[in-house]
């Protein structure tokens, strides 16, 4: 009931605005179809029918669905104002969340005491070489105890497990190698907010979330450490930095359930997967807000872009800056497809390389400026293994295993950013390019 | 505009189910298997990637998609013996099994043999978030 996926290498490669899933979505399409031209499909549809029916002489043309349909109306949302966005709170916990952009927030949530930071950025499947970097920072023994660990889309994902200590490195391992596209998305299930659905997703964010995951998270809260992960308020088109320890220190069903939809939000690519409506409250009114990929404001957070501004004077409070970028920042060459998901992938993959390039040195020289350490890791250039398909276990297991390498080695970390690349990109592998490349 | 375009394009492109009765829709009858079900093909010989997951709706013992803007069909019968044929391009691909409760599993392959592996399906209520 499947079919072979002759066009994953097209689109595999990228995933859009930093995170995971639209590539996803699009690949399935692409996988599912084109050849010569996206209005080739419906005939290829009718002919195969007919092919098929042939053989019986009163076999008539399935008819499309119509009001059949399972697609949903979906209900209209509350109307708000930007005032009330703008003081809105989640309900019985005052402390979830503040703007990304508040300096005076974002100091005031800041641990007492300093120490190392981990910025843990977007990347799709490609989160496999981070979850393996950070395991293997384990196996050597060199894995700091973060003060603070921010984590935005497919690093949203693998933040609590990276905040939450080292006896998570199983759970944090099977995670990024053994899930599959049949456990992120659903195609066909579009609620008309999005290519498809991502319940699946969600379901999975919920069983790994466990109890008892979420207990360490407020206990390391209650000590002083901080988790962050970073949504955008697509109505408000600002970041919101959600304090995942101060939601796991609430307790209760309605602060696991918000512990899941701050991450589901995080790594739901607009247009892609479905937004996340969170139900927030302002001067006594209740309405929802619609939240989307946290990498709509920078592939990965340290601080308020007003504070890491060069112009800027802020020095971080930290004694050390980790940053990991869960994606290649090399060029991936292509000759593109007329074909508007391929341009738009292209575009959107190309975007967010220059865009982590940029936070890159922006994070930098705020470090520098900072006198504190700078670390970086990246998925290195020589990773070249073509993926068969959105979430490959094979592929995110292999790229697992080369984070694990770096990790346990002698040169987990570079204590600069890659440099920019020049001359010419780098072909793709085997004519296909990895997947995930954002 | 940009994102109509490409909802179209994508829904267009992205999967096709194909009666293999050629059963008329236009008077269907209840059946036990009405709902919406969540299948997921898995392939376990071939090149046709892992897994995937694909929304699919009963109607009066029809397989259908679960989008309104891309083909949908197949049937069930009442004792729960489903049939359906996929088609991508020139290619096509069989697949039959058997629904009991909530629940379903079969198996699948290309017509040209080169791919095939199971399927399990499960029934959907109404998402509570």
């Amino acid at each position: 009931m499947t079919l072979p996926h002759k066009r994953w290498g097209v689109c595999a490669g990228t995933a859009v605005f930093s995170a995971i899933f639209v590539s996803a979505a699009w690949c399935d399409g692409l996988a599912t179809g084109r050849q010569d031209g996206p209005t080739d499909r419906p005939i290829l549809v009718a002919e195969a029918h007919a092919k098929r029916s042939s053989s019986k002489s009163d076999a008539k043309p399935q008819q499309p669905p119509s009001s059949t349909s399972a697609q949903t109306q979906l209900p209209p949302r509350t109307p708000f104002t930007a005032a009330e966005d703008a003081v809105a709170t989640i309900p019985g916990i005052p402390n979830a969340r503040f703007w990304a952009d508040s300096e005076a927030d974002f100091k005031n949530a800041l641990p007492a005491d300093p120490g190392p930071w981990l910025a843990l950025s977007s990347g799709g499947e490609d989160g496999a070489f981070g979850a393996g970097l950070l395991v293997g920072l384990s196996a050597a023994g060199k894995r700091p105890d973060f003060a603070v660990v921010t984590g935005v889309s497919s690093g949203a994902l693998m933040a609590p497990f990276a905040f939450a200590g080292s006896r998570y490195d199983e759970a944090l391992k099977k995670a990024y190698t053994t899930v599959t596209a049949a456990d992120i998305f659903e195609a066909g299930g579009s609620t008309g907010e999005s290519f498809v659905n991502s319940w699946p997703l969600r379901d999975f964010i919920a069983k790994e979330i466990t109890p008892e995951l979420i207990a360490d998270v407020a206990a390391a809260d209650h000590a002083g450490r901080r988790l962050f992960v970073v949504t955008t308020d697509l109505d408000a088109e600002r970041n919101i930095v959600w304090n995942m320890g101060a939601i796991a220190a609430h307790g209760g069903e309605d602060a696991r359930k918000l512990f899941v939809q701050v991450l589901l939000a995080s790594a739901s690519v607009p247009g892609g997967f479905p937004p996340v409506l969170i139900d927030v409250e302002a001067d006594g009114k209740r309405f929802a807000e619609m939240h989307v990929d946290g990498g709509l404001g920078g592939q990965f957070f340290v601080a308020p872009h007003s504070l890491m501004a060069t112009t800027s004077d802020y020095h971080l409070p930290a004694t050390a800056l980790y940053v990991v970028v869960n994606t290649g920042l090399e060029r991936d060459f292509k000759v593109v497809d007329r074909f508007a998901p391929s341009i738009l992938t292209q575009a959107v993959g190309a975007a967010v390389k220059v865009d982590t390039r940029l936070m890159l040195t922006l994070s930098y020289a705020v470090a520098k400026r900072s006198d504190v350490p700078f670390h970086v890791a990246s998925v290195p250039p020589s990773f070249d293994m073509p993926s068969q398909g959105s979430f490959d276990p094979k592929y995110m297991g292999a790229l697992f295993q080369v984070g694990f390498e770096q990790g346990k080695g002698e040169n987990a970390f570079s204590s600069e950013p890659p440099p920019y690349p020049s001359g010419t990109p780098k072909p793709p592998a085997n004519h296909t390019e990895k997947t995930g490349a954002n | 505009m940009q994102r109509s375009i490409l909802r179209s394009v994508f829904i267009a492109l992205i999967v096709g189910f194909t009666a293999t009765s050629g059963t008329v829709m236009s008077a269907p009858r209840p059946n036990s298997f009405d709902g919406n079900w969540s299948v997921i093909i898995h392939t376990r010989q071939g090149n046709c990637g892992e897994s995937l997951r694909y929304s699919v709706r009963i109607i009066g013992g029809q397989v259908q998609s679960g989008e309104q803007n891309y083909r949908a069909a197949g049937s069930v019968s009442p004792n729960g013996a489903i049939r359906v044929v996929v088609a991508e391009g020139d290619r096509s691909a069989s697949g039959a099994g058997r629904l009991a409760g909530n629940a379903g599993s079969g198996l699948w392959h290309t017509d040209r043999g080169d791919c095939s592996g199971d399927w399990t399906a499960q029934r959907r209520g109404g998402d509570n978030w």
